[in-house]
């Protein structure tokens, strides 16, 4: 176990990517009939789905705001979807902490004022995980709530950046979480730039930070433009893919 | 086929306060999906129904209690139809056309000028695109009435309620304004489509 495997090799990473090269990403939208709206998205070995119900009656009713709707997300990995334990239903540690982040970035995205004493369900399944499944998550609840025609000020996708081999990457796949120096997922909102998501495993110097950051925007653009094509292709194609009465 | 919007995305720069926008220094974005039509104006193609006062609705008495009915509206919470305001009595299951009276602050609808609609079958259907299904001037809802001589009533809240007549050709149409509510000349389409179905 003690033989070190170099993570990038002249400018190249374990899989061939290049520092800041994303994992191959396909979204398609509207995957599922009894959901509001839905999302399947596919990035490197991760296969997330995401289905959003609502704004539907608050339960239970004593947590309902007569100022706005509330945001609720839940998120779960199967059991197939690692080779670490997933076995055991329900939520754990983990589970919550990534229901309550994804949950946040929504809360503030969707133009909740409008709909009073409702929520709005978000559930993420991550079918196969392989590293930054926060992130395509993130990236797959958007396009589902977008999807349902829930009133949203921005698009939103989440990704990873990081360090490793003292280089700054985008995108890390399984190994480069495990393994590497740093691991820094994020979430931006694509008009505005916005930060809605930051988190931090490892170390990272301020002038580092701010250099993975700058690369984390750039891809973003990428990302949502994918999120678009995936949305216009469910739209523009109704004739085919219309909901039957 | 015409661009499809996403949220987020700027659609004037002047503000424009509607419900499917939203407006920031001035400029006004797309909250949900939808595009541009020739006139540009944005229309949404799915948002989830929101009632104002005025609005024509489809609904099912689902409670009775004793000051008047609770209306299943297709909405999270029932609406209401107070005693006082019918002098048809209801019982539960029974399907009404009524207007929306009041929206206060939460939600709750109240409803007025409610009227029984008989026996027939209620189907789903997108709210945003129920303007496209009644037409201009009610031109799409006669075509359908006339073709399959069915009765049809159509709330804003998407329920629609059909009765007698040729129900699954009726269906069928509404189907195909489902789909294609994004084109133009569609009454006509639909009217070529039902003339050509007529047994």
């Amino acid at each position: 176990m003690s033989e070190e495997v170099k993570l990038i090799v002249d400018g190249k990473r374990r899989d061939g990517r290049a520092l800041d090269e994303l994992r191959p990403l396909k979204i398609e939208a509207g995957v599922l009939h009894e959901a509001d709206g839905s999302a399947l998205v596919h990035w490197g070995g991760n296969k997330v789905i995401a289905g959003v119900f609502g704004p539907r009656e608050c339960l239970p009713k004593h947590e309902a705001n007569p100022y706005k709707a509330l945001v609720k997300c839940r998120y779960t990995m199967s059991p197939f979807a690692s080779k670490e334990e997933h076995s055991r239903s329900g939520p754990n540690r983990r589970s919550i902490e990534i229901s309550k982040v994804i949950r946040q970035v929504f809360e503030s995205l969707v133009v909740s004022e409008l709909y009073p004493m409702t929520q709005i369900d978000i559930y993420v399944d991550v079918l196969q995980a392989e590293g930054g499944t926060r992130a395509s998550a993130i990236t797959a609840a958007a396009v589902a709530l977008a999807d349902a025609g829930i009133p949203m000020k921005d698009m939103a996708c989440g990704l990873a950046v990081g360090k490793a081999e003292d280089q700054i990457i985008l995108d890390l796949g399984k190994e480069e979480d495990n393994s590497g120096q740093s691991d820094v997922p994020i979430a931006i909102s694509h008009r505005d730039k916005k930060f809605l998501l930051l988190q931090m495993d490892g170390l990272l110097s301020r002038d580092e930070l701010e250099q993975a950051l700058d690369m984390g925007i750039v891809a973003s653009d990428k990302i949502h433009e994918l999120q678009v094509d995936a949305i216009t292709r469910r739209y523009s194609n109704l004739e085919s893919d219309g909901v039957e009465l | 086929m015409k661009k499809i919007v996403v949220p987020g995305e700027q659609l004037y720069n002047k503000p424009v306060r509607n419900e499917s926008m939203y407006v920031e220094d001035n400029n006004t974005y797309a909250a949900v999906i939808g595009f541009m039509d020739e006139e540009n104006r944005f229309v949404p193609t799915k948002s989830a129904y929101r009632p104002k006062p005025g609005d024509a609705v489809v609904g099912v008495v689902v409670y009775i209690r004793s000051n008047g009915y609770k209306v299943d509206l297709n909405l999270p919470f029932e609406g209401f139809l107070s005693g006082k305001d019918t002098r048809v009595p209801f019982s539960m299951g029974e399907i009404m056309f009524a207007k929306v009276r009041d929206v206060d602050e939460v939600g709750n609808v109240d409803l007025t000028d409610a009227r029984k609609l008989g026996p027939g079958k209620i189907v789903n259907f997108p709210s945003a695109k129920v303007p496209r299904l009644i037409g201009k001037r009610n031109s799409m809802l006669q075509t359908i009435r006339d073709g399959t001589g069915t009765e049809i009533f159509i709330g804003n809240n998407g329920y629609i309620w059909l009765a007698g007549g040729n129900i699954p050709l009726a269906l069928k149409a509404i189907n195909i304004v489902n789909k294609k509510s994004h084109t133009s000349g569609l009454t006509q389409q639909i009217a070529d489509f039902l003339a050509a179905n007529k047994d």
